[in-house]
């Protein structure tokens, strides 16, 4: 049996039961450092699942992550660890690290994995400028750039919104996709966000109109369609089914997840197969998923797509199946996206692009919501949500919750 | 194009051949030597087939714009005095077809298109660097 096909043995056997977040600030807006965010995150979601700190004893995080899990161990008083996992990536991870813990705690590696993101830029800098000469002020000569940076950085290819940008504009051209259809994902990320007290964006409606007059970043993205950059710690606790059902919370069960990098793509964009320019690269940890969980993308009642930038949640859209190949644009017009009556409700809490940047973890958390029925912009009735990490960033992750 | 304050590629072993073709003004890409693939950016083997083995093929230089993106946010110091400025992905005419970033450097950012048809100029940089652009046709 391929691992794709058939039946995944791990289906609905564990299980999401606790989630826990801090308060969310615009980026350098913590009162308090990464580490105190990342304690805070892991108690709160501990608590929120009816277990106590000494029953942990797994940790599951991604590249990037500074809170290191020795120091997090030793001052939160876990209890003898067990298992320690560290993705490779960024927000790409954000499903993969819960798929890490599902595997470990089904394997009998570890009973409890709490899974933990936590961003404090007032603290560290910032994520997500260019690694030589960050900064606008301005550079010296002589900066110098090796590997495959040296064939972007002196033609003036420096961050990620350009890279998303070139990609974009290719779906553009191929398919007639057009700037307002990108709009149409942040005016419901931002419509969510605005039921959301904890959003970063709570109090600051977009409208479409908005989203056209903002100011251009690399063309075609305005600035409403990067996702904002924020401080703030998530936490997600992971346990079997059977061990979830002695808890006094009410557990959302790992239906499906699944990660990986299509055949080609990878860190140098330039040589990948042609169709990937115009795609998530994606559609293989789709297709794992679906398979995993037994069901498809009619099945999905609520998605979290995670948002480095809105064309890429479009290609995700596509490659997850919800429309065919290039027809994002048209699937997303008249409000499909937008709760409570379109057919995909997305990025209920508002998303990475209203809600908080936590790199995409929040998006899991947002996801357990939506099945517990306590969501602030809850779809009646939800049975499944999907939820996606970081787009055109392989090796990427998704995962499907179920209610339980 | 860019001010002096650009960083500059550094010439590896790897890519040597790359920036040694680009100073004596040839634009060059890696070649399997045993099933003929292209491949760029350049990397230690052919995804094709895993040979090691490769060559440099020596382009004419001609190939249309595949997609672009104009810059007008800049997030580094060399180019805050520089945008707009476009960066363009330019798909070669021949060498497989293989797809180069660069830019286009006597074409206003906003008559950049896809499908710009364009050729190779090449923009000394310093001593030692010579970057292959582009220019209209
Ligand atoms: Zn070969």
């Amino acid at each position: 049996m391929s691992p794709s096909t058939g039946d995944w043995p791990l289906r609905d056997r564990t299980a999401i039961v606790g989630i826990g977040e801090t308060e969310y600030w615009k980026a350098g807006g913590a009162d308090r450092t990464e580490f105190e965010l990342a304690c805070e995150a892991v108690r709160r979601a501990v608590a929120d699942a009816g277990l106590t700190l000494a029953d942990v004893d797994g940790l599951s995080i991604y590249s990037g992550e500074r809170s290191d899990p020795s120091e997090l161990a030793q001052t939160l008083g876990l209890r003898d660890l067990r298992y320690v996992s560290l993705y490779p990536g960024g927000g790409n991870s954000a499903c993969a690290v819960v798929h890490h813990a599902a595997l470990a705690v089904a394997s009998g590696s570890a009973d409890v994995v709490v899974c933990y993101r936590s961003i404090c830029q007032g603290q560290f800098g910032r994520f997500g400028r260019a690694r030589v000469g960050a900064g606008t002020a301005r550079a010296e000569v002589g900066s110098t750039v090796g590997g495959r940076q040296a064939f972007s950085m002196p033609v003036g290819l420096m961050s990620a919104a350009q890279s998303y940008a070139l990609e974009a504009r290719r779906h553009m051209h191929e398919y007639g996709t057009t700037s307002e259809h990108f709009g149409m994902i942040s005016v419901a990320c931002y419509a969510n966000a605005q039921r959301n007290p904890r959003a970063v964006m709570h109090g600051r409606p977009l409208t479409l109109e908005d989203h056209q007059r903002a100011r251009m970043i690399a063309d075609p993205y305005r600035l409403f369609d990067c996702c904002q950059e924020s401080d703030g710690a998530c936490a997600v606790v992971v346990t079997t089914t059977e061990r979830a059902r002695d808890l006094a919370s009410t557990p959302v069960l790992i239906a499906g997840a699944a990660e990986g990098l299509a055949a080609g793509d990878g860190g140098d964009r330039f040589r990948r197969p042609r169709e990937l320019w115009t795609s998530a690269g994606l559609a293989g940890v789709a297709r794992d998923l679906y398979a995993r969980a037994g069901i498809g993308p009619a099945d999905i009642d609520v998605a979290q797509l995670y948002e480095n930038f809105t064309g890429q949640v479009l290609m995700t859209i596509e490659d997850f199946g919800f429309c065919a190949k290039g027809e994002g644009g048209p699937f997303v017009e008249g409000g499909t996206l937008e709760w409570p009556h379109g057919d995909l409700p997305i990025n209920t809490a508002g998303g990475n692009l209203a809600e908080g940047y936590i790199h995409g973890l929040s998006l899991v958390n947002e996801g357990v919501r939506q099945l517990r029925g306590t969501s602030t912009s809850q779809v009646d009735g939800a049975q499944h949500c999907l939820v996606v990490a970081g787009p055109s960033a392989p090796p990427s992750s998704a995962l499907i919750l179920r209610r339980s | 194009m860019f001010p002096p304050e650009m960083p500059v590629p550094v010439v590896e072993s790897l890519t040597e051949p790359y920036w040694s073709a680009a100073r004596e003004g040839r634009l060059v890409i890696q070649r399997c030597t045993d099933c003929g693939a292209h491949r760029h950016l350049p990397h230690v083997l052919c995804p094709a087939c895993g040979s090691t083995a490769c060559d440099w093929d020596v382009s004419e230089g001609r190939g249309t714009v595949f997609t672009y993106t104009v810059v007008t946010h800049p997030v580094h110091g060399a180019v805050v005095d520089v945008v707009p400025y476009a960066v363009v992905v330019v798909e070669l005419d021949d060498c497989g077809n293989v797809l180069v970033p660069s830019n286009v450097v006597d074409c206003p950012p906003d008559e950049v298109h896809v499908g710009m048809p364009v050729e190779v100029v090449f923009d000394r940089v310093t001593d030692e660097v010579t970057i292959p652009r582009f220019r209209r046709v």
